[in-house]
């Protein structure tokens, strides 16, 4: 998907930015938690809390005939959602990749990426569909 | 000497706002200064008020501006019942704040008008460019308009991805590009087309108030040359398009009356009001799928949005939608997204034009919404029946107790 909007380039030379806000949030969450401000709930606002600025990166670091190229294959793959909603998931998804890619060697870093992918992968991967037995 | 003023609410429903009347009529009546009255309700409470000395060179113009404290009754649509009284009566000191051409009054560059109130700024250039590129068509834009941090005219940049990736610098909205000046009837063309994105404004006035600022503007005089059928002599006009913006306090639009001024070189201090036609340019960033709300029957208002999007289960949406929206007593043309003319391929889907339709004078509103549950379509139309279509703008003085 961060092909077909060809904002591989943009994350790459944004990626500073990118990482600072990202883990920006969770420290605030995680610092929530700690002081008891937040108990549950947390998976939810970080989601929440980073999917306008992955949109940003999205319509800054796009344009119109690559968005269109995206969409088109939205459509087919999945008819009647939200082309911005599910490039900005999806993009989300690829920053979590990239971010436990590039935090290789840093295991604080890393610990704070992979935390990061529980909470995107609770929220934005599909559940398994229900099998015959359940 | 208190004066009853009586105002009229043209609409079936109880309605409180911004009330605006000629003043000159009340002025010349009951002898009052713009610079020392006052408003009061019938419990002598005094009423946010103000005169605006629109075009310095014709008092006919001034404006008397002020609030209605208590919703009007539902009055008829013609116009043609009071329901609702304030009273006017003169004070020794200037007790209205007063409002009067200012050359310092807003804030920024000698080349630029910034208004702002607690909600909004807008930033207006006056000059075709605001460095020493070669960028020279922004005469006559908003090139900024901002809600706090976040600029309306490029949101995804200003608001999520702030300052690492500057600005659209092409961003600007409320641009008249183009006049059309109709020619006469034996002329071998049927419009004479003015280019004003290139042509710098200067300030006239500026007022300010308890209930709004407003600011006229007027383009360098540029030449319209009718031929004699018969004789073939010249008569050569030198006119300007002359803009005022009026930016009520807490308000989020922007309210402009625009109308064509021509004046015969020889012929000293007189003018004549010319018929035109603008069109109005925006390069505007509303996502890759703006929703365009227009109807081809009502050529009155449309908006524009980039819809809020990322709804979220248990948060809703997580993406604020945005918008423009655009209103006028005379009637737009078709919109055009993107703008056929727009040089630059590659970035025209953020552009806009539309045309108003001819005429003397137009009162036009600008829009402007950031997130908030009302849609943007409903605002626009709403707004256009209140300020555009049945504002409240009948006034008649009585003399009272």
């Amino acid at each position: 998907m961060v092909d077909k909007l060809e904002i591989g380039g943009f994350i790459e030379d944004h990626w500073e930015d990118i990482e600072k806000r990202v883990l920006d949030v969770e420290r605030r969450i995680e610092e929530a938690k700690q002081k008891g401000k937040l108990e549950t709930g947390g998976n939810v606002i970080f989601v929440a809390e980073c999917l306008p600025f992955v949109a940003g990166i999205v319509h800054v670091g796009s344009n119109l005939d690559k968005f269109r190229v995206a969409k088109r294959w939205i459509d087919a793959e999945l008819p009647n959602a939200d082309a911005v909603s599910v490039l900005s998931a999806l993009t989300f998804l690829y920053l979590v990749m990239e971010g436990k890619k590039k935090a290789e060697g840093d295991q604080e870093k890393l610990e704070k990426w992979e935390k990061i992918q529980c909470r995107v992968d609770s929220l934005l991967l599909p559940q398994k569909p229900p099998t015959a037995a359940a | 000497m208190t004066h009853k003023l009586s105002v009229f609410n043209p609409s079936n429903y109880p309605r409180g706002g911004h009330v605006v009347t000629p003043w000159q009529p009340i002025g010349e009546k009951t002898g009052i200064s713009p610079d020392a009255f006052q408003l009061l309700t019938e419990h002598r409470q005094p009423i946010p008020a103000q005169v605006d000395q629109i075009d310095p060179s014709d008092h006919s113009l001034d404006t008397l501006a002020f609030v209605l404290p208590d919703n009007a009754a539902p009055g008829l649509e013609d116009y043609s019942q009071p329901t609702a009284a304030v009273f006017l009566e003169s004070v020794e000191a200037p007790k209205a704040e007063k409002s009067s051409a200012a050359v310092a009054g807003p804030v920024g560059l000698p080349t630029r008008v910034e208004i702002t109130n607690e909600r909004l700024t807008v930033s207006f250039s006056l000059e075709p460019s605001q460095d020493k590129s070669k960028c020279n068509w922004f005469a006559g834009s908003a090139q900024s308009v901002r809600f706090g941090e976040t600029e309306l005219l490029d949101v995804w940049a200003s608001r999520f991805i702030r300052s690492w990736e500057g600005h659209d610098l092409e961003k600007r909205c409320m641009q008249v590009d183009r006049l059309m000046i109709p020619m006469p009837a034996w002329a071998n063309e049927p419009e004479q087309e003015v280019s004003l994105f290139n042509r710098p404004y200067q300030m006239l006035s500026y007022c300010t108030g308890p209930v709004r600022q407003a600011c006229t503007i007027a383009s360098v005089p540029f030449e319209y040359i009718c031929v004699d059928p018969f004789h073939g002599g010249h008569t050569r006009l030198e006119c300007s398009l002359y803009r005022t913006l009026i930016f009520y306090n807490s308000a989020d639009y922007v309210i402009e009356e625009l109308w064509l001024k021509g004046r015969d070189s020889k012929v000293k201090g007189e003018s004549v009001a010319l018929f035109f036609s603008a069109r109005y340019f925006t390069f505007m960033y509303l996502g890759f799928d703006p929703v365009i709300y227009r109807y081809e029957q009502v050529p009155d208002w449309f908006a524009l949005e980039c819809p809020r999007s990322g709804i979220y289960p248990g948060y809703g949406f997580t993406i604020p939608g945005y918008g423009y929206g655009f209103a006028t007593d005379v009637h737009a043309r078709q919109l055009r997204y993107p703008h056929p003319e727009y040089p630059v391929g590659v970035k025209s889907y953020k552009t806009f034009s539309w045309e108003l339709n001819p005429c003397k004078k137009a009162r036009c509103l600008h829009l402007f919404q950031l997130g908030g549950p009302e849609s943007i379509e409903h605002r626009t139309g709403h707004a256009w029946y209140e300020e555009i279509y049945k504002p409240l703008n009948k006034v008649e003085l009585e003399r009272g107790e």
